[in-house]
């Protein structure tokens, strides 16, 4: 189900901001990539040399795979520290300029994870968006569930912190676990500020400047996402979507003017 | 029922001839923030405003015309230190922009009703000091809307006021105080406003 098809009370962002870049097909950015071929954090070389033309097919299917494991060494950077930080709000990560934005969007054919990435200005190929190895389609939702994230573990410290209201206890406690399962099945790793209200109301929000997005989540199964432009506040726009669902590519797209 | 038909007449405890009446569009709010108060930084964030008060027309502010740095201070800031820490800073907002922050209220599918967001009232109690004022949810609860929704719009509403409404922690030297005559001039003119209110009353039910 598309975006605009999902029950809504308003069209979102009349004045929605335009993203530079797009992503790339599916066919060119995954060819020469061996499955597995996720880096660890120790192999990771970030000083690649961009610039150069290249033209020989296997040249350039080598440094598209070095391209790939500089950025894939900085993706589980950002989320290892991300992770090791305990503070109760959270900026959005920018651990290295060759990284500005973790976006994540499935692809429906292939079940492969893209992640929008801004790499440097002179990077000729793959420069919007790199390839991570999906999740099994054999994994049960229990081994998604014990997957380490760093917004789950956030969500997880703001929820044992938070004051809420006896009676609305268990609306937090569902509104944490509709959140839980939307963050580690579609694998968001940009991390946002995590604030639980008194009501049990969880919400998550990235914002900076005029623009803004937040996720906000009563335990109903179903995730708000309102927007902020200079000309929208969060509480005249909104799109509505179920835990289940994939986001809409209006929050992929603003999420990613944000931290970008 | 949307609209707030209270910030037309006086919430003083003293009524019409004490305080300085209903807070007019052209005032412009403080928001005392302390070292317990949720925040990022410089920035409010959503939390940084009390859910529960908001409900119950109770989230304080001062209202900068008929507010000292002395008053500011021994009424404001020395009570609340105990229980929320030492001041931070402060952060403003214009009532107008305040006035004129609206909410979608789902109401069926595709379907909303906008209306006010807030409501700004010169609510004082005895013992608050006269320049005092308080923000609510403007007659959203009315509304018949579910629990997780109502949750979800007060959420939205508070959003707004961190990032749209309310400027960005400051220190209270910058801000301009008001000198203790020209409050107590505000106060006068209050009184005569007043004063003048009634006898143009009693001139028309005399004609």
């Amino acid at each position: 189900m598309i975006a605009t098809e999902r029950p809504s009370f308003r069209e979102p962002l009349a004045d929605y901001p335009v993203i530079e870049g797009e992503w790339m097909p599916e066919s060119s950015a995954t060819s020469g990539i061996p499955e597995g071929e996720w880096m660890p954090e120790s192999s990771a070389t970030s000083d690649i040399p961009a610039s150069q033309s290249i033209t020989n097919p296997s040249e350039q299917t080598s440094r598209r795979k070095d391209l790939i494991r500089a950025i894939s060494a900085n993706v589980v950077a950002a989320r290892s520290l991300a992770g090791a930080s305990e503070r109760a709000y959270q900026t959005p990560i920018m651990l290295h300029e060759s990284v500005r934005s973790l976006i994540v969007a499935r692809s429906g054919s292939s079940q492969q994870t893209f992640v929008g990435s801004s790499v440097d200005n002179n990077t000729r190929f793959a420069d919007r968006v790199l390839i991570v190895p999906a999740r099994p389609e054999s994994a049960t939702d229990q081994e998604t569930a014990a997957s380490p994230s760093p917004i789950a573990s956030l969500l997880l410290t703001e929820r044992s912190r938070a004051d809420i209201q006896e009676e609305c206890i268990p609306v937090a406690n569902a509104a944490l676990q509709d959140a839980l399962t939307l963050v580690r099945r579609t694998n968001l790793s940009v991390t946002p500020r995590v604030m639980f209200s008194d009501d049990g109301i969880l919400t998550l929000q990235w914002h900076r400047g005029d623009y803004g997005v937040a996720l906000l989540f009563a335990g109903d199964g179903i995730a708000s996402i309102a927007f902020s432009t200079p000309r929208q506040f969060y509480a005249e726009n909104g799109i509505e979507m179920l835990v289940s669902e994939d986001f809409p590519i209006q929050f992929t797209a603003q999420l990613t003017q944000i931290v970008s | 029922m949307t609209d707030c038909p209270e910030e037309q007449q006086t919430q003083h405890y003293g009524r019409k001839w004490r305080g300085f009446g209903p807070v007019r569009n052209n005032e412009r709010l403080i928001f005392a923030v302390f070292d317990r108060t949720p925040r990022d930084g410089n920035s409010l964030i959503k939390n940084s405003f009390n859910n529960s008060h908001l409900i119950a027309y109770e989230e304080s502010v001062a209202r900068q015309l008929y507010v000292t740095r002395s008053v500011f201070d021994s009424k404001i800031v020395s009570p609340s230190i105990p229980l929320r820490g030492p001041l931070v800073g402060i952060s403003c907002a214009d009532v107008t922009r305040l006035r004129r922050l609206r909410v979608d209220i789902p109401r069926g599918p595709n379907r909303f009703v906008n209306i006010r967001a807030i409501c700004v009232l010169d609510k004082v109690v005895a013992g608050d000091f006269d320049g005092h004022a308080t923000l609510g949810y403007a007659g959203v609860g009315a509304l018949n809307v579910g629990k997780e929704q109502l949750g979800k719009v007060r959420s939205r509403i508070r959003l707004d006021l961190a990032t749209k409404v309310f400027s960005e922690v400051q220190h209270p030297n910058n801000n301009r105080w008001r000198h203790p005559i020209t409050v107590a001039l505000a106060r006068a003119h209050s009184v005569l406003r007043v004063l003048w209110g009634e006898l143009s009353r009693w001139s028309r039910r005399s004609a």
